[in-house]
């Protein structure tokens, strides 16, 4: 367990990580890529990777080290860094292969680093090196048609430590309509690489825009000032900077001419749906006509097609709902427009249809739609006096003249006795039940319960065999109904066993010693009289009784 | 037998006859041929409540209502005719009426015999289960009892009010603070009020409304007469 506990703390904490200041460096000037490995005494060094491009040029170790409490386990990890510093001989775009650390016979990889060694002074590209702080601005498109949505993303980098942050200007956007999608509430910072580069990010300001006009339009500058502690000892409050982003441009295209009939300004990929929100009505009552517009693009500008009613119906301005499912520089959502009806005459009325349409960037078209207005089934208005029933008094209803004249009488008497009655039947049941259990499992009990039964029978057999005067019989079943009587009434195994072992079981049952005697005297007879009968049986009819006799004292 | 169907045959035609002078107006001569026939039907006190209201007499209108609403809880034009008198039964609290319509969905003896059937068969069941030891029998015999079971409240229902000594005021009365002339008239109970019988001394009875309770000496008359 504690094996486990300490790979996986070795797992969290562990850490290889490789470096560079900035990744546009000058050709000959010395640059260094910084090796880190954080973990518990790791001693092994991180090897180089191959770079016939550039020059070793020096070396040098330093060690920080933290204690972390885990689980009241105190665990000492620490952080060894390694500078090489390397002189490029080349100019060019270059990729330095990952370090290596050959660690408890596992190898380590470290992140590749793309570095680009200028040669004459040139311009460097992408987020460039502008000191360790500096916001770059983000935008999601440069190039968009008119009513297409940009997101813009102010975001700061830095690479030193900040005390202190404040806005020394706002953005502002009069040619654009604006969402903000994220205002910062505080400071709160992410650790990020960008080329092989660590950075501390945070967002400043995020914001949706539609461009209002065609044109090459500014993306303004945001200000910031920034506190970050000195490096004299004494000064306590550091020094304060203030940072601009750069302005950027976006070219707005505007819309191809000339626009089709009905179209709405949406810009995107849309589709339509029409609906009554009742299909049938009462003339002179209302209903409402929704219209649904739902797809990807500027939802929200898109403007209401112009429906018209005539003398047999009227339609008026419709209301408007937005629901944005999705904020991203393409919104998702639906827009519903809902226009009141309200039919003047009966009958079948249908409006006359309307073009709808859009502009779809992508395929670079507008897209037209003829939209038809589904019929709507008025019905006359004066069913609504009819139909509403009007209370004008109050009075008890007619007497009831079809009927058997039954009489009806209460059976509340009968409840619980018929209740009590029906209820005795499962308990005759469960009685069987619990008796029948009892005897599936008690052998002695259920030979003890069919000991009458079994007696009597064999009594009457006997009966039988004495008036047939019949000798062999007549001892073969008694014989036979002792035998049983025994292993019913004290459930002993009679048969297979000698008289003698029969007596000493009986005595062990605690059986009187006269009755045993008697009893073996009989089974004794028994057997002698079976194998080798007498003519004469005068003295059957005194064994019988004399069975009968003992059987009644035993049972 | 042939003697039991003169009278059935002669009940047929003095109903008949009261339905007819009913129809005509004539309420008084109806509701004397109504009451000839001594039977307990819900229908037959219904066209006799509906006489007496004809006539005026609320308090009887009402008493009679009432045994027929005991015998057919569920008969809409019943129960109008107890609500035209006394106003609508309304609950304040939703699952109070909820209980109280379910309780008067099934009159004493559709819930006693819906009660019996599932209950009878249940315990038949259950005993050849004992019996027979058929596993699946358990199962159905025991959703049988459950099921009865429901109906028990019902039938308790109606046979406390059957025994609770409900009575109607069938004229305006006043109660007294104790059973006797001596005692201070306290409250005026008007003819068609609903209530119980609380406790008899001497043939004075302790009214209760719900809210009033007084002595009176007559002037009501019960539902279930013992």
């Amino acid at each position: 367990m504690q094996g486990i506990g300490s790979l996986l703390f070795f797992i969290l904490s562990f850490e290889f990580t490789a470096s560079v200041e900035s990744n546009v460096v000058n050709l000959g000037e010395p640059f260094n890529i910084e090796v880190k490995i954080t973990g518990e005494n790791i001693k092994e060094e991180p090897v180089p990777p191959d770079l016939p491009e550039f020059t070793l040029s020096g070396r040098s170790t330093y060690t920080s080290s933290q204690i972390t409490i885990i689980n009241g386990k105190m665990e000492k990890s620490s952080t060894i860094s390694y500078v090489f510093t390397y002189i490029p001989k080349k100019a060019g775009d270059f990729e330095i292969p990952p370090f290596t650390l050959n660690y408890k016979g596992k190898t380590y990889y470290t992140n590749k680093i793309n570095l680009t060694v200028v040669g004459e002074k040139k311009e460097k590209k992408e987020i460039k090196q502008k000191g360790s702080i500096f916001i770059e601005t983000i935008v999601s498109r440069n190039n968009v048609y008119e009513g297409e949505g940009i997101m813009v993303e102010y975001k700061l980098f830095t690479r030193r430590r900040i005390t202190g942050l404040d806005f020394s200007k706002r953005p502002d956007f009069p040619n654009f309509w604006k969402d903000e999608i994220y205002v910062p509430k505080e400071v709160s910072f992410k650790r990020e690489i960008v080329n092989g580069i660590e950075y501390y990010t945070m967002t400043l300001y995020k914001v949706l825009l539609y461009p209002l006009r065609s044109g090459n339009l500014t993306i303004p500058e945001i200000g910031l000032y920034v506190q970050v502690p000195s490096s004299d000892f004494f000064d306590f409050f550091g020094s304060t900077y203030e940072i601009l982003s750069e302005e950027k441009s976006v070219n707005v295209k505007p819309l191809p001419s000339p626009k089709p009939e009905g179209f709405c300004g949406g810009v995107g990929n849309f589709k339509t749906r029409i609906y009554f929100e009742k299909d049938t009505v009462l003339s002179g009552v209302g209903t409402n006509l929704v219209f649904e517009v739902e797809g990807s693009g500027n939802v929200r500008f898109i403007t209401p097609p112009e429906i018209k009613g005539d003398n047999e119906i009227n339609v008026y301005k419709p209301e408007e709902q937005v629901n944005i499912k999705s904020k991203t520089d393409i919104e998702k959502g639906v827009k519903r427009f809902k226009y009141l009806v309200v039919p003047l005459k009966d009958g079948f009325k249908s409006l006359k249809s309307f073009r709808f349409s859009y502009f779809d960037p992508k395929k670079n078209i507008y897209v037209v739609d003829t939209i038809k207005v589904p019929q709507l089934i008025v019905i006359p208005g004066e069913m609504k006096e009819e139909k509403e029933i009007k209370r004008i008094g109050k009075d008890i209803y007619f007497i009831k003249t079809d009927f058997k004249l039954k009489d009806y009488k209460f059976l509340n008497k009968f409840f619980y006795a018929l209740t009590f009655f029906l209820t005795i039947f499962p308990l005759i049941g469960l009685f069987y039940f619990i008796e029948n259990t009892r005897r599936m499992k008690d052998i002695g009990y259920s030979r003890l319960k069919n000991l009458p039964k079994i007696t009597k029978i064999g009594l009457k057999k006997l009966k039988i065999a004495m008036k047939k005067k019949d000798d062999k019989s007549f001892f073969d079943q008694l014989h036979k109904l002792l035998l049983d009587f025994v292993k019913h009434r004290y459930n002993i195994e009679s048969y297979g066993i000698t008289i003698d072992e029969l007596k000493e079981n009986m005595i062990k049952k605690g059986i009187e010693k006269r009755y045993v005697d008697e009893f073996a005297e009989i089974l004794n007879l028994c057997n002698l009289r079976r194998y080798s009968p007498v003519s004469e049986n005068a003295d059957i009819e005194r064994i019988f009784k004399k069975t009968k006799e003992i059987l009644n004292v035993l049972s | 037998m042939f003697f039991l169907n003169i009278i059935i045959l002669m009940n047929d035609d003095i109903l008949k006859n009261a339905n007819n002078l009913y129809r005509e107006g004539k309420y008084e001569e109806a509701l004397n041929e109504y009451l000839k026939i001594e039977k307990r039907n819900p229908y037959l006190y219904y066209n006799i409540g509906n006489s007496y209201y004809r006539l005026g007499k609320k308090g009887l209108a009402l008493l009679y209502y009432k045994k027929a609403f005991y015998l057919n809880p569920r008969d809409r034009d019943i129960r109008n005719n107890i609500e035209i008198i006394e106003g609508k039964r309304r609950f304040e609290n939703p699952i109070a009426g909820f209980f109280y319509s379910f309780l008067t969905s099934f009159s004493l003896n559709e819930a006693f015999l819906i009660f019996i059937l599932l209950y009878g068969i249940g315990c038949i069941l259950l005993t050849i289960f004992f019996i027979k030891r058929l596993q699946s029998l358990l199962i159905t015999s025991i959703l049988f009892i459950i099921l009865s079971f429901v109906f028990i409240p019902n039938i308790l229902y109606w046979i406390t009010r059957i025994n609770s000594n409900e009575c109607v005021i069938i004229e305006n009365t006043s109660g007294r603070s104790g059973p006797g002339e001596n005692f201070q008239e306290i409250v005026e109970f008007q003819e068609g009020l609903s209530g119980k019988v609380l406790k008899r001394d001497d043939g004075w009875y302790l009214f209760s409304s719900g809210e009033e309770i007084g002595w009176i000496n007559g002037g009501l008359k019960f539902i279930i007469e013992k």
